[in-house]
This record gives structure tokens, C-alpha cells and sequence, in this order.
């Protein structure tokens, strides 16, 4: 079985969502769930650090792009925390990703 | 597509090319299900680091093949076999899965978000299919090759 983790701190204008560990089809719709839960208030910014994933397949892309579309509708920035080199850094950039949210190569 | 005939399993055994000493030949035969994605795409990580894939080669060929067996676990008939076929050449790994689906207009998921990006990883990706007729289940199979350097990005 595929294990992510899901780490959300939460401050006044901000929400900061760690991922770390795996993701794939077989816990896609669960890490969907947990994000969509995370971001129940109204931030100004909802950044998504993905430093720690080891590994993310195009089910996880599809969040990002769910999590993108909907923040848009509600005038939320986006921003997501990608490292330079890494394969998910490839994935985001291969699916065209950089026009819906900035990439950052680490967080502040 | 003779492939497809009933009781066959995977195509080219004994294939000339095939019987050359240089190309390993691995296939595996698992549940469709996502519980057996993170154990071929980790079979398909070792073939290519093996093979001297460079790194980025490495990583496009394992999410291209999870993408791949994730695409037809999606699309697969209950109970149906995944079968999964490693072709491991001098400086490019051929990948081809097939699995048995229930009846389905068009069954080929090459419109999907998952199909674009399977594009942009592998070198090559095709698929084939053969409708579900009474009392025989459709087939679905998805063939990608992966070349060892991964051209540089403009």
C-alpha cells in the first residue's frame, strides 16, 4: 500500500500543506480529501510543499490541478514548493502545472 | 493482433530478436489492482538503473510505467490479471501491460490527463484494443519504450 502523510499548519492568511512519503492511484482520492479539508477557511496563500515527497505519479499531479482550479475560484494564491532536479519537479513541469501556480524552489 | 487470440498471453516469445543475449526479457503477472502499481514501477526503476539508465531516464520510466499499469487497473474488469512485459535492450527499455476489461464503447484512455503525461515521459506509446463481445471480455494494451539518455530539455 501506498503511505503519504499530510501536514497542515495553519496560520491567520496562510496555509502551509507538507506532503511527504508516496502517492499514486491507490491513495490519491485520500490525500485529496485531507487537502480539500486543510483549506476550509479563507487564506490570502495556500503553499504546498512537496520537499519530502519521495515519489508522485499523474493521480498526484491531478490534486495539484483540483487544488489549483478550486483556489482560483476563490482567489487564493497558490504556490507550491518544488526542489530543481527532482522527478516530481519534472512531473509539475511535463504537465504544464507553472501556469496555474508559482513554483518556489524552497520555503521560507 | 494475434496476441489477442483466447488463451494466449503476451506476444514475440521466441522472437528473433528477443533470443539475442543482450536483451533480458521479464514479465510479470499480478492482480489489476493499485495494490501491485508501487511493486512494478519499482521492478521497472531496477531494470533501468541496471541498464545504466541516466538518472532522469530512471524516473521518467518508473512514473511512465505506473502511469501505464495505473491507467488499465482504472479501466479493468473485476478479478481481471494485469500482465506486464519488460524488454530490456542495449540503451532502451520496451514496456508492454495488457489486462482484460468489461464491455466498453472506446476503451482506450488515450484522451486522459494521465495518457499526456505518459506521452511526455516515455519515447514512444501506443495502444490497442479489442472490444468486449457476448461472452468474452474486452482487451486493452498499452506499449511505451523508454530511451536510456533522456534528450536535454530546451
Amino acid at each position: 500500500m501506498t503511505d503519504a502523510r499530510v501536514e497542515v499548519s495553519a496560520e491567520s492568511r496562510s496555509v502551509r500543506i507538507s506532503l511527504s512519503g508516496e502517492i499514486d492511484l491507490a491513495n490519491a482520492a485520500a490525500v485529496e480529501d485531507e487537502i480539500r479539508e486543510a483549506v476550509s477557511n479563507q487564506p490570502v496563500i495556500v503553499s504546498v510543499d512537496l520537499t519530502d515527497l519521495n515519489y508522485m505519479d499523474s493521480a498526484g499531479v491531478r490534486i495539484l490541478f483540483t487544488l489549483a482550479s478550486r483556489l482560483q475560484a476563490l482567489r487564493i494564491t497558490l504556490e507550491l514548493i518544488v526542489p530543481p532536479g527532482s522527478s516530481t519537479r519534472r512531473l509539475i513541469e511535463l504537465s504544464g502545472f507553472e501556469s496555474l501556480a508559482a513554483l518556489k524552489p524552497a520555503g521560507p | 493482433m494475434t496476441y489477442l487470440d483466447s488463451g494466449t498471453s503476451m506476444p514475440n516469445h521466441g522472437a528473433d530478436s528477443d533470443s539475442d543475449e543482450s536483451v533480458l526479457s521479464l514479465e510479470l503477472r499480478t492482480t489489476a489492482s493499485t495494490v501491485s502499481i508501487p511493486t512494478i514501477r519499482t521492478v521497472a526503476a531496477d531494470l533501468a538503473a541496471r541498464a545504466d539508465f541516466d538518472l532522469d531516464s530512471i524516473d521518467d520510466l518508473r512514473m511512465a510505467v505506473d502511469d501505464l499499469c495505473a491507467m488499465l487497473v482504472r479501466i479493468a474488469a473485476a478479478d481481471a490479471t494485469l500482465y506486464c512485459t519488460f524488454t530490456v535492450r542495449p540503451e532502451r527499455i520496451e514496456v508492454a501491460a495488457e489486462t482484460d476489461v468489461d464491455d466498453l464503447a472506446d476503451p482506450l484512455p488515450t484522451g486522459s490527463f494521465a495518457w499526456r503525461v505518459l506521452q511526455c515521459l516515455a519515447d514512444e506509446v501506443g495502444a490497442t484494443s479489442v472490444p468486449a463481445e457476448p461472452g468474452r471480455r474486452g482487451r486493452v494494451r498499452i506499449t511505451l519504450a523508454k530511451d536510456a539518455l533522456t534528450a536535454p530539455q530546451p
